[in-house]
């Protein structure tokens, strides 16, 4: 490869505090315009910001899954600029000393286990939310002015869109399940901009660094990655480089658009935030926190594999949220056959949430009635195929296995005497048929069997139609 | 030393203007500021870890608990126009 991309990438996640970072506010997602701001979020002057101690609990909760350095100092700094989204004329934000530095995500790729590494973490104030009306004015809701942030900031290690879409996913993957952030993208609690540029390996010759903004899914991600990294090596072989500049990703035309060039810009004129002196953390508040941290995703899928004997694969896909986790372990208690229970859940389970684009909390039904319907299977009250259509609707009614089972009169028949009345009307039906299976034509004996199956109604067991149908053949 | 440029710049990101007279009064004004700073300079502290505070500042911290709001129209008041509830200003694009 001639061309060697360079890929970091800097992540905003909203904190799920029950608060906003230095008043009471409450820090609910939505609500009526300006209805959850205070003197503090709206910088009236006079107001003092005070620092929520949970904002920090959460942010070295995420530095210590992603392996970083706490810092026993904590130290707040103003961010000078302006725009109306600002209430202060600044973001009190971390510069010189963020909370977690160094760090590390692994992610897996086919040629082995990749540390992209971290350069920070620290935390801030999220800003106001502006409209942009077409009638030339601009709207100012302060509602999410002082949602605590982290900013994560990965060191430039990633080379390619794919590994950026899986650094992005064990990130996401890795804060829900610490439960300090939902990472909705949808709702802007998880934002990520791309800093980006192409090496020439041979020349030497390197691409100034764009700046991606404007991407609200991994999708995106992946495709402005794929844009700029063909715009950078397009330049560098006509012996032009890009310029320094910010981005931003147009969805529609499925470009990067200019959106202001670097030259001249932003002096954020960093200060110290009097407002808030700095102060030393007690060691015991950190180890308190780092001794108590939940299961990580990679943990998870270790117990996995060796507690429930499922191959890494099937590990990995259970764990891939710790709700779909819990729904497995959950299932698994009620009946006690994990290969049966992931093999329903990745299958059908998964096909239509994904189908659906639902998480697995938004199932109508529970783990309990999950494993009702995988027992009936099991113990050959219904068949396979029956099984499938029980959980369809339970999809879309969420009503119990059983019922369902019993309303809809879905019983299997393994009786061999009412099974053989109906394969001897099905063959009387279809002489040709056994024609055909005499002449050594095997299809005739699944289109009998389909037969059959369609006369009891999708009901007949299978295996033993099968058996009592190659008899019946035989004798005729 | 302070330049005019220098002045153009931060007047600039301040979004503010200014004429030739006041400009050159800044760059007065500026450099008196700087000069006392350079003063500071002169203290030798290469063996000094940096204080970051000098108050026993020992919780400083606000509960995650929610307390109200101010009502709408409170945050509303003392501005000159609103729409929807929301602060109307003119369209600024960044």
């Amino acid at each position: 490869m001639r061309y060697k991309t360079i890929i970091g990438l800097e992540i905003h996640v909203e904190l799920m505090t029950d608060t906003k970072i230095f008043c009471n506010c409450t820090n609910e997602f939505g609500g009526e315009a300006n209805s959850h701001c205070c003197p503090v979020c709206l910088g009236l002057p006079g107001a003092i910001p005070r620092l929520n101690k949970r904002v920090l609990e959460y942010a070295i909760k995420a530095g210590t899954a992603f392996n970083t350095h706490i810092s026993n100092h904590i130290k707040m700094d103003r961010k000078n600029y302006f725009y109306a989204d600002l209430t202060k004329g600044f973001q009190t934000s971390q510069n010189e000393i963020p909370i977690c530095s160094e760090g590390y995500i692994e992610i897996e790729l086919e040629e082995g286990t990749k540390k992209v590494h971290l350069q920070r973490i620290h935390i801030e104030e999220d800003t106001g939310k502006s409209i942009h009306t077409e009638n030339d004015e601009t709207l100012l809701d302060y509602n999410r002015a002082g949602v605590p942030l982290i900013e994560i900031v990965s060191k430039p290690e990633m080379n390619s869109a794919e590994e950026a879409r899986l650094f992005l996913e064990n990130l996401r993957a890795t804060l829900k399940y610490i439960e300090v952030s939902d990472c909705k993208m949808e709702e802007g609690s998880l934002r990520c901009d791309v800093n980006i540029n192409v090496v020439d390996s041979e020349t030497g010759q390197k691409t100034r660094i764009s700046e991606i903004k404007n991407l609200n899914s991994f999708r995106s991600v992946v495709k402005s990655i794929e844009y700029e990294e063909e715009r950078h090596i397009d330049l560098l072989k006509k012996g032009e480089n890009t310029d320094k500049e910010t981005r931003r990703w147009d969805e529609v035309k499925a470009e990067t658009v200019l959106m202001r060039g670097k030259a001249g810009a932003s002096d954020y004129r960093f200060a110290v935030e009097g407002d808030i002196p700095p102060f030393i953390l007690e060691d015991t508040f950190i180890n308190e926190i780092q001794n108590n941290m939940p299961e990580l995703p990679h943990e998870k899928k270790e117990r996995f594999i060796s507690q429930y004997d499922l191959s890494s694969y099937d590990a990995g896909v259970l764990t891939q949220s710790r709700d779909l986790a819990a729904f497995f372990e959950d299932t698994v208690k009620n009946i006690n056959d994990t290969k049966l229970v992931s093999n329903w859940i990745m299958g059908d389970v998964l096909r239509r949430l994904n189908e659906e684009d639902l998480e697995i909390d938004s199932l109508k039904f529970g783990a309990k009635a999950l494993a009702d319907l995988i027992s009936l299977v099991k113990d050959g009250k219904i068949n396979n195929n029956t099984g499938k259509k029980v959980l369809r609707d339970m999809f879309d009614t969420g009503k119990d296995p059983n019922t369902i089972v019993k309303e809809q009169g879905l019983i299997q028949i393994s009786d061999e005497g009412e099974l053989e009345g109906m394969i001897d009307t099905v063959l009387d039906e279809n002489e040709q048929s056994i024609i055909d299976f005499k002449n050594g034509k095997d299809r005739a004996v699944g289109f009998l069997i389909g037969q059959i199956m369609k006369k009891s109604r999708g009901k007949a067991n299978p295996q033993v139609v099968n058996k009592l149908l190659l008899e019946k053949l035989k004798e005729r | 030393m302070i330049s005019k440029e220098d002045v153009s710049q931060i007047a600039e990101l301040c979004k503010l203007s200014f004429d030739d007279v006041e400009n050159d009064g800044f760059i007065k004004e500026f450099e008196k500021v700087l000069n006392l700073v350079e003063n500071i300079k002169e203290a030798d502290t290469s063996d000094i870890e940096p204080t970051y505070q000098v108050n026993q500042y020992k919780d400083p911290f606000i509960g995650d608990e929610v307390e109200e709001s101010l009502p709408q129209k409170e945050v509303l008041k003392n501005t000159v126009e609103e729409k929807y509830g929301y602060f109307k200003i003119l369209k600024v694009v960044d």
